[in-house]
C-alpha cells in the first residue's frame, strides 16, 4: 500500500486534502481504539504532509529502480576517478530525485575531484543551506576550498584565503560534533599546509581528545602528529607519539601492528628520499619494532644508520684541510651518487679518479687519512682507495659498473601490495580510507627540507622481495 | 454504577480536581475553603497533626514543619524534613493527592481509585515516575498520565469540537512552563510539538522579587541582621506583591520586626512600582519567550499561522505575561478557558473518554505526543572514527503510539553476543549515550554462531511505544533466529519494591496523624444524599434539557448542595437544598 491509499487520497491531492483525509481517519481510527490503524495513518500522514520528504517519496516511488542502478554506475565512475562521467549521472539523479541528499553530496565531491571548484562549492552550499545540522557536509564544503587552495599560488592571497574559508566550514562541523575529531584535524591539515606547525599541533591534539578518549582509533591523528613534529624538528617528540601509538596497539591484531609498522617504515623511506638519514633512522625503528618477521625493516634500518654515518664522516671531510681538494671533490659527487642512489657511483670514480692520482704522493697521505679517521666512508670502496694508494702518480684505470634498469615492475608490485594486503581486513579497508587522505600530506610533507634529493628506486627494490611473498600469501587465502 | 471519570492537577503551587458528569467538567470545591484550589502545601503541626492544604498555610513556612513546591522536587533524590523525619517528596505529593481524592470522594460521595493524573508536558521521565510512585501510594489507580496543556486545550477542545484552528496553549503555571501546539479539526486534537522549561514559573518571580526586597532592606539598613525565618516570611509577602501587582500599578506593604539593627527591631516597609517589577522579572520573561520561539521552530510554525493562544496558569495573570505573548505573536490572547481550572476539567474530559463516558464517534480525539525520546546505542563511524553512539528509535515529541523496525549488523562475523541498551533523550539533541539517559535497560543475545558467509550477522530491532508510555524493543538476529526483549514502562524506573513499602508504612503513620472530623460520619453522609436524591435527579434532567444561562444557574445551586452533602453541618445542607429547588422553580415557571 502506497501513503496515498493509506489516507485514502489521489498522488494529486494537495495539501489541504491530505489533512483532511488524515483527521477524518483520526477520528474514525483514534489511538486509543484502534493504534495499529493509527500508526499506519500518522506514518502516511508525517511523509504526505511534508513537502520535502513528500517529494522525496514520490519520486522513490516513481524512480527508485533508476536511481538505484544510476548510483551504481556512479560508483564504478568514481572508483576509476572519471568524475565528469559521475558528474552527469548525478545530474541526472538529482532531476528525478531532487532531495536526494547523498547525491548532491556526491555531486560536490566529484566536481572538487574535477577541479570545477566554484561548482562544487555552489552544491555544497545549496546542500548545508537545506541540512545545517548535517557534520558531513560541512565538511566537504570545506575540503573544496582546501582543495582549491592546493591549485592557488603558495603564499598567495587568494590561498590564504581558501585555508580561511575551510576553516571557517571545518569549524561548523566540529560545532555540530565536538567528538568528531575529523574537522579538527581537516583545519590541522591546513594549518600544516600552510606551514604553521604550532597551530596545526594545537589543532591535531585537540582531535586527539575530541571524543573523551584517546585510542588507537586515534592512531591517524597520532600519526600526523609525529609528522607535524618531525617538521618541528623535534625528534624527541616524534619518538614519544611513536611510543604513545605502540602503547594503544590493539592486543592480537597483528594486522594491525603490521599496518603500523608499514606505516612507520613508508615515512621512514620519504624521509630517506629526502637525504634526512637521520629521522628516517628513527621511523625504521619504530617499524623493526612492530613488526619484526619483516626483514626488509632491518636491512632498510641498518642501510639508513650506515648513510647517517656517512654524512656525519663527509661533514668533517669537508671541512678537513688534510684531505686534497681532488679527492675531496671526488668524494663529493662519489656519495651524492649513493645518497641519491642512482646506481652507477662507479663511474665518478672513472671520471674523477685521474685528477687525484695525479697528486701522487699528497693523494697517498688524504688516501691513508681516509682510513684513519673515516673509516665508513672508506669502507664503501677499499678497493679503490687501495689501488689510489698503490697507484698514484701511475697510468690511470678503469672501473666497470654493472647496475640494472631503474625497477619500474617493483614499484607496481608496491602498489599491489597496499591494494590487496589492506583491502582484506575490515581494518584495513577502514584504514586504506584514512591513508588515502593522508598520503597527500606526505608526499607535501617532504617539500620544504633543503637537502632533498631521491633514494626512492632504491628502497623499492629492497621492499620487493618482501612485497612479493606478501601478495603470494594473500593469494593462496 | 460506573466509576467517576476525574482529573486531578497536582500543581507547584496549588492542585485543582476535577469530575466529569452530566456532560460536563465541573470542579470539585475544597470544603475548608469553599474554593476548587487547594495549595500544594503540606505541614506538620507543633503537636505533630498532619495538615494538608489551605490549613497548612499558616504552618508552611516553620522549617522542618512543612513543604511547598515539593512538584519541583519529584524526580530528585531530595529529600525533605517533616515534624523530624525525612521524607521523599513523593510521599509528600502522596499526602496533596490523598487531600484531592478525600476532597472527591466527599463531593462524590463515593470511592475514588481511578483517576487521570496531569504532568508538565516537558516533565522528565524520572518526575513522572516519582508522580506515579506518589499516586500508588495513595491507592489511586492512574489511568493515564497527561501532559497539561494537552488537557487545557482539551478543556477548549470538548466545547468547540465543529473548530478548525491551530491552537497554542501557553501553560505558565507556579513551576514549570509549558509551550504546546496543536491543530484542531473535525473534533480530533494532533498535537504538533510540545517544548517547555521545567523549571521556570510563578515561584521564580516570587524569588526576583524576594530578593529585590532583601536588596532594598539591606540598601536601607546596611547594619541590620535578617534571620532564616524573617527571609522565609518574604516568601508569602513576595507573592502578594505579586498578586497586588497583577491588578495595580504598586504594591506597598510592611512586615514589622524584619530585621535587627543596633540591638533593635526594625521594620521592611516595601513599595514596588508594575514598572519595576516589570524590570524585575524581565529576564524571567526573557527565558520565556525563549521557550515559545523554541515551540515555533520545532515545526516551522509561524506567528500569523496561529489562530488562537489559550493561557493556562496562574503567572499567566500577570500583565506583561500577556505582553509579552501579544507582542510575540502579534495576538491577543485569549481566556476562553479558566488559566487556573483547565487542566483538571481536561483530565477528567480524558478520564471520561478512557472509561467511554464520551462516546468516541462525536466527542474529542486527542493524539498526543511522547514527552521525551528512546534509543539504543550503537558503533557509527563519526568523521573517520567508529565510534558508540545513541541512535534515536523515536525522537522527543514524536505521535504515540509509535512503532519503528530498523535494521543493522553486528561488527564482526564471530561476533558471539550483543547488547542492546535502552537510553531516554529528553532534548532531542542526544548523539552519544553520555548526552542520554540509561534507563538501565538492557538486552543480551549470546552463544551467537559464526557468520558463515563472511558478513557479519544482521540484527534487526522493532520498537513499540504504547499510549500508557510503555516501550517494547525487541532485537533479533534473523540469521540464527535468535531474539531479546526489553520492556520499558514508565514504573520501570521507580522506587524498589522494598522502598516503597517503607514509604507506605510511613505514608500510613503520618496520614494517621490527621485530625479525624467525624467518626460516623460517612453513613451521616449516605443519609442526607439520599434524602436529596430525588431533587438531585431531577437537577441533573434539567441541566441535561436546559441552555445556557439556566443550566448553568442550576449547575451551580447543584454543585452547591453536592458540596454541602459532604460536610456535616445540617443547616448548609438544608440552605442550599431550599436553594436548589428555588432555581428549579424559577425555572419550571419561566418556561
Amino acid at each position: 500500500m502506497t501513503y496515498y491509499e493509506d489516507l485514502g487520497v489521489t498522488p494529486e491531492a494537495d495539501e489541504r486534502e491530505i489533512k483532511k483525509a488524515y483527521f477524518r481517519l483520526v477520528r474514525k481510527h483514534p489511538p486509543e481504539k484502534d493504534p495499529e490503524k493509527f500508526k499506519l495513518i500518522r506514518e502516511a500522514y508525517e511523509t504526505l504532509s511534508d513537502p520535502q520528504a513528500r517529494s522525496r517519496y514520490d519520486s522513490l516511488n516513481a524512480h527508485g529502480d533508476e536511481i538505484r542502478q544510476l548510483m551504481e554506475q556512479c560508483d564504478q565512475h568514481a572508483e576509476r576517478e572519471e568524475w565528469d562521467k559521475a558528474i552527469r549521472i548525478l545530474k541526472e539523479v538529482l532531476v528525478l530525485a531532487p532531495e536526494e541528499e547523498f547525491a548532491r553530496n556526491a555531486l560536490g565531491i566529484s566536481y572538487s575531484r574535477w577541479g570545477q571548484f566554484d561548482e562544487a562549492l555552489k552544491v555544497f552550499e545549496t546542500l548545508t543551506a537545506k541540512s545545517a545540522d548535517i557534520p558531513l557536509y560541512w565538511v566537504n564544503y570545506g575540503s573544496v576550498w582546501h582543495d582549491k587552495a592546493a591549485v592557488e599560488l603558495d603564499g598567495s592571497a587568494e590561498q590564504r584565503q581558501c585555508y580561511e574559508n575551510a576553516r571557517k566550514l571545518y569549524q561548523k562541523a566540529h560545532e555540530l560534533e565536538k567528538f568528531n575529531a575529523e574537522p579538527l584535524v581537516a583545519i590541522a591539515r591546513t594549518w600544516f599546509d600552510q606551514g604553521e606547525f604550532d597551530k596545526a599541533l594545537d589543532f591535531v591534539k585537540r582531535a586527539i581528545r575530541a571524543d573523551g578518549e584517546v585510542d588507537f582509533q586515534d592512531f591517524e591523528a597520532l600519526f600526523f602528529m609525529a609528522i607535524i613534529q618531525l617538521h618541528r624538528q623535534r625528534l624527541d617528540l616524534v619518538e614519544k607519539v611513536g611510543r604513545k601509538i605502540e602503547q594503544l596497539l590493539p592486543p592480537d591484531a597483528p594486522d594491525v601492528q603490521q599496518y603500523v609498522a608499514f606505516r612507520f617504515a613508508e615515512v621512514g623511506v620519504s624521509l630517506r628520499e629526502v637525504g634526512a638519514f637521520g629521522p628516517s633512522r628513527k621511523f625504521f625503528e619504530f617499524a623493526v619494532r612492530l613488526d619484526r618477521q619483516e626483514p626488509a625493516y632491518q636491512e632498510l634500518l641498518n642501510s639508513s644508520t650506515a648513510l647517517d654515518e656517512l654524512l656525519a664522516e663527509w661533514d668533517k671531510i669537508e671541512r678537513d684541510p688534510g684531505i686534497i681538494p681532488e679527492l675531496r671533490n671526488l668524494l663529493g659527487a662519489y656519495l651524492a651518487e649513493i645518497f641519491e642512489d642512482r646506481k652507477t657511483p662507479d663511474r665518478i670514480l672513472n671520471q674523477m679518479g685521474g685528477t687525484v692520482l695525479n697528486r701522487g704522493k699528497a693523494a697517498k697521505e688524504s688516501v691513508a687519512r681516509l682510513a684513519q679517521f673515516y673509516p665508513k666512508v672508506y669502507s664503501i670502496n677499499p678497493e679503490f682507495f687501495r689501488e689510489v694508494r698503490d697507484r698514484a702518480g701511475k697510468a690511470c684505470f678503469v672501473v666497470t659498473a654493472a647496475y640494472g634498469t631503474p625497477d619500474e615492475p617493483v614499484i607496481d608490485l608496491y602498489r599491489d601490495f597496499r591494494e590487496s594486503f589492506l583491502r582484506a581486513s575490515p581494518t584495513g579497508r577502514w584504514l586504506i580510507r584514512v591513508y588515502e587522505r593522508v598520503g597527500p600530506i606526505l608526499a607535501r610533507a617532504i617539500d620544504p627540507h633543503p637537502r632533498l634529493r631521491r633514494v626512492l628506486a632504491k628502497l623499492f627494490g629492497l621492499l620487493a622481495p618482501w612485497v612479493v611473498n606478501r601478495t603470494k600469501a594473500l593469494g593462496r587465502r | 454504577m460506573t466509576k467517576p471519570a476525574v482529573g486531578i492537577d497536582f500543581g507547584t503551587s496549588t492542585s485543582e480536581a476535577a469530575v466529569y458528569r452530566r456532560g460536563q467538567p465541573s470542579m470539585v470545591p475544597d470544603p475548608a475553603t469553599k474554593v476548587p484550589i487547594v495549595p500544594s502545601l503540606v505541614a506538620v503541626d507543633a503537636q505533630g497533626n498532619l495538615l494538608v492544604g489551605e490549613e497548612a498555610a499558616s504552618w508552611v513556612d516553620k522549617p522542618g514543619h512543612g513543604v511547598r513546591e515539593v512538584k519541583r522536587m519529584l524526580g530528585t533524590s531530595k529529600t525533605v524534613k517533616l515534624g523530624g523525619k525525612d521524607y521523599r517528596p513523593e510521599e509528600i505529593a502522596a499526602q496533596v493527592l490523598n487531600k484531592m481524592r478525600r476532597n472527591l470522594e466527599e463531593a462524590l460521595a463515593t470511592t475514588v481509585d481511578e483517576i487521570v493524573l496531569t504532568v508538565p508536558a516537558n516533565f522528565p521521565d524520572a518526575a513522572r515516575n516519582a508522580t506515579l510512585t506518589a499516586a500508588e501510594l495513595t491507592g489511586l489507580k492512574v489511568l493515564r498520565l497527561i501532559n497539561e496543556p494537552t488537557a487545557a486545550a482539551m478543556a477548549y477542545g470538548i466545547r468547540n469540537l465543529d473548530k478548525e484552528e491551530q491552537l497554542l496553549v501557553f501553560d505558565f503555571g507556579g513551576g514549570t512552563l509549558d509551550v504546546t501546539i496543536l491543530e484542531m479539526v473535525e473534533g480530533v486534537m494532533d498535537v504538533i510539538a510540545s517544548f517547555g522549561d521545567p523549571q521556570l514559573g510563578g515561584k521564580d518571580i516570587d524569588q526576583a522579587i524576594q530578593n529585590r526586597f532583601l536588596k532594598q532592606f539591606k540598601a536601607k539598613h546596611p547594619g541590620a541582621e535578617v534571620s532564616n525565618h524573617a527571609v522565609m516570611s518574604l516568601k508569602a509577602f513576595a507573592e502578594q506583591a505579586k498578586k497586588t501587582l497583577t491588578h495595580q500599578a504598586s504594591f506597598s506593604g510592611v512586615l514589622s520586626n524584619f530585621g535587627v539593627e543596633h540591638g533593635k527591631p526594625v521594620d521592611f516597609e516595601a513599595v514596588l512600582t508594575r514598572e519595576e517589577f516589570e524590570a524585575v522579572i524581565d529576564p524571567i520573561l526573557k527565558r520565556a519567550g525563549k521557550v515559545l520561539h523554541k515551540a515555533m521552530k520545532a515545526k516551522n510554525v509561524r506567528p500569523s499561522a496561529i489562530d488562537k493562544v489559550l493561557l493556562v496558569g496562574g503567572t499567566t495573570y500577570i500583565p506583561a505575561v500577556r505582553n509579552m505573548i501579544r507582542q510575540d505573536l502579534g495576538k491577543e490572547p485569549v481566556t476562553d478557558v479558566e488559566p487556573d481550572l483547565a487542566v483538571s476539567q481536561g483530565a477528567c474530559i480524558q478520564a471520561a473518554l478512557i472509561t467511554d463516558q464520551i462516546s468516541m464517534e462525536d466527542g474529542l480525539i486527542l493524539t498526543d505526543v511522547s514527552p521525551f525520546g528512546l534509543g539504543i546505542d550503537v558503533v557509527s563511524p563519526v568523521g573517520q572514527q567508529l565510534m558508540l553512539v545513541y541512535e534515536a528509535l523515536m525522537p522527543p515529541n514524536t505521535k504515540i503510539p509509535y512503532s519503528v523496525k530498523r535494521s543493522y549488523s553486528l561488527l564482526h562475523t564471530d561476533q558471539k553476543e550483543v547488547v542492546v541498551h535502552l537510553y531516554q533523550d529528553h532534548t532531542g539533541k542526544a548523539q552519544l549515550p553520555a548526552q542520554a539517559i540509561d534507563t538501565g535497560l538492557n538486552g543480551k543475545i549470546t552463544d551467537i554462531p559464526p557468520a558463515l558467509l563472511g558478513t557479519p550477522h544482521a540484527i534487526e530491532i522493532d520498537f513499540t511505544y504504547d499510549l500508557n508510555g510503555c516501550a517494547v524493543v525487541t532485537a533479533t538476529v534473523p540469521g540464527v533466529g535468535k531474539s531479546v526483549r526489553i520492556e520499558y514502562a514508565p514504573a520501570s524506573n521507580r522506587m524498589s519494591d522494598e522502598e516503597k513499602a517503607e514509604a507506605a508504612e510511613r505514608f500510613k503513620a503520618l496520614s494517621k496523624n490527621e485530625p479525624v472530623r467525624k467518626v460516623s460520619f460517612a453513613a451521616h453522609k449516605q443519609n442526607n444524599f439520599k434524602r436529596y436524591q430525588p431533587i438531585i435527579k431531577k437537577a441533573e434532567g434539567l441541566i441535561a434539557d436546559a441552555e445556557g444561562g439556566a443550566a448553568y444557574s442550576v449547575q451551580a445551586a447543584l454543585d452547591e448542595l453536592l458540596t454541602t452533602l459532604n460536610g456535616e453541618d445540617d443547616a448548609r445542607i438544608q440552605q442550599a437544598a431550599d436553594k436548589l429547588v428555588d432555581t428549579m422553580f424559577d425555572l419550571e415557571n419561566e418556561f
